[in-house]
């Protein structure tokens, strides 16, 4: 059976890729299928915030430099994980990928620190340099209900960014003009993962 | 006044920088600095740091006596070997008896100008201060100082 031509004949679903090099979307730079993913993908995140997108090998993009896509209704998802399809004894070539995408909504802002040394060596005065904005995924949870008043004060934020937005633990995070303390950043597959504590809530 | 104090706190953080750097380039912090400092030393890093205790003018400008400060914190130090090699190397830095001259390094750009003359009276090592997370221990230095008038 020629799978290949299966995945070639629902590949029709247009993606455009955000060149994070060039900082402009590339029209078309795929055509898969994009289902629905509905499961829990984490304790608290349901499963619309995660699609599927397959596509044929071999129109398969560079999923290093589009690390972001928009797929025909404007949404913007990450690139988290790419399975291969493994050719091997009963499979003699490999015909399909299969996508995790996940969506991307928030924009942030990454806020860097500069200082210049004094002759003496000692570490000068911190500048802020701002990078972005980036499309995230942001997620807060809270671990104390404010029973007496009925506010909820989030206390963990966590943003999924693409791989090549750099973030380091000095940083600070800007959503508007609410301001994110970077507490932790992991690597998450193709992602990178944030932990932030709110400014002036913690 | 105002500028002489900068340039002797600038020549002393210069000799205390060069301290940190060759234990690895560790901080160096002034621990007048509080905001860093409560970053700092919350934290697992290691530092080296001082702090000016009184500069008076004795009796008049421009001859002062000066005393500061000056250590470093460490962690995963058994025995404390690590802290006191480094404070030990201050006193190789500030020798009793000997001197160094002071110029303004409080600029980005290096000093050309002698501005004064510190010269060491002694150096002791003092108490073992403990924090939550490390220890650190200072030495005081004491030193008298004269301000050259061009």
């Amino acid at each position: 059976m020629k799978l290949q031509r299966v995945s070639k004949y629902f590949g029709n679903v247009p993606l455009a890729g955000w060149d994070h090099a060039q900082s402009k979307w590339v029209d078309n730079v795929a055509y898969g299928n994009l289902q629905v993913f509905d499961r829990f993908i984490s304790a608290r995140a349901f499963g619309q915030k995660k699609r599927i997108f397959i596509i044929h090998h071999e129109l398969a993009f560079d999923y290093d430099k589009y690390q972001l896509v928009r797929d025909p209704s404007g949404l913007v998802h990450m690139v988290e994980s790419v399975n291969e399809d493994i050719g091997g004894i009963h499979v003699q070539e490999e015909y399909l990928d299969t996508l995790m995408l996940h969506m991307a909504q928030t924009q942030v802002t990454v806020v860097s620190f500069t200082s210049t040394a004094s002759s003496s060596g000692y570490r000068g005065a911190k500048t802020a340099v701002e990078s972005g904005p980036y499309y995230c995924d942001y997620e807060r949870y809270t671990v104390d209900n404010e029973k007496q008043t009925g506010v909820i004060m989030y206390s963990g934020h966590v943003f999924t960014l693409p791989r090549y937005v750099t973030v380091v633990a000095d940083n600070e995070l800007k959503v508007g003009t609410t301001i994110f303390d970077v507490k932790e950043v992991n690597a998450m597959l193709m992602t990178t993962e944030v932990r932030a504590i709110e400014r002036g809530k913690a | 006044m105002t500028d002489f104090v900068t340039a002797i706190k600038s020549t002393i953080d210069r000799y205390g920088v060069a301290v940190a750097e060759a234990y690895g380039d560790l901080l160096f912090l002034d621990l007048d600095d509080s905001y860093n400092v409560s970053q700092v030393l919350e934290t697992d890093e290691p530092a080296v740091v001082w702090q000016l205790m009184y500069l008076d003018e004795d009796p008049v400008d421009p001859m002062f006596k000066l005393a500061f400060v000056i250590g470093a914190k460490t962690v995963n130090d058994p025995g404390n070997y690590a802290l006191l090699r480094i404070v030990d190397s201050f006193r190789q830095v500030f020798v009793q008896n000997d001197s160094i001259d002071i110029y303004d390094y409080s600029g980005e750009d290096a000093p050309t100008e002698k501005l004064g003359y510190m010269y060491f009276t002694g150096i002791d090592v003092e108490a073992h201060i403990a924090d939550q997370q490390a220890g650190y221990r200072l030495a005081t230095v004491t030193a008298r100082v004269v301000r050259l008038y061009s």
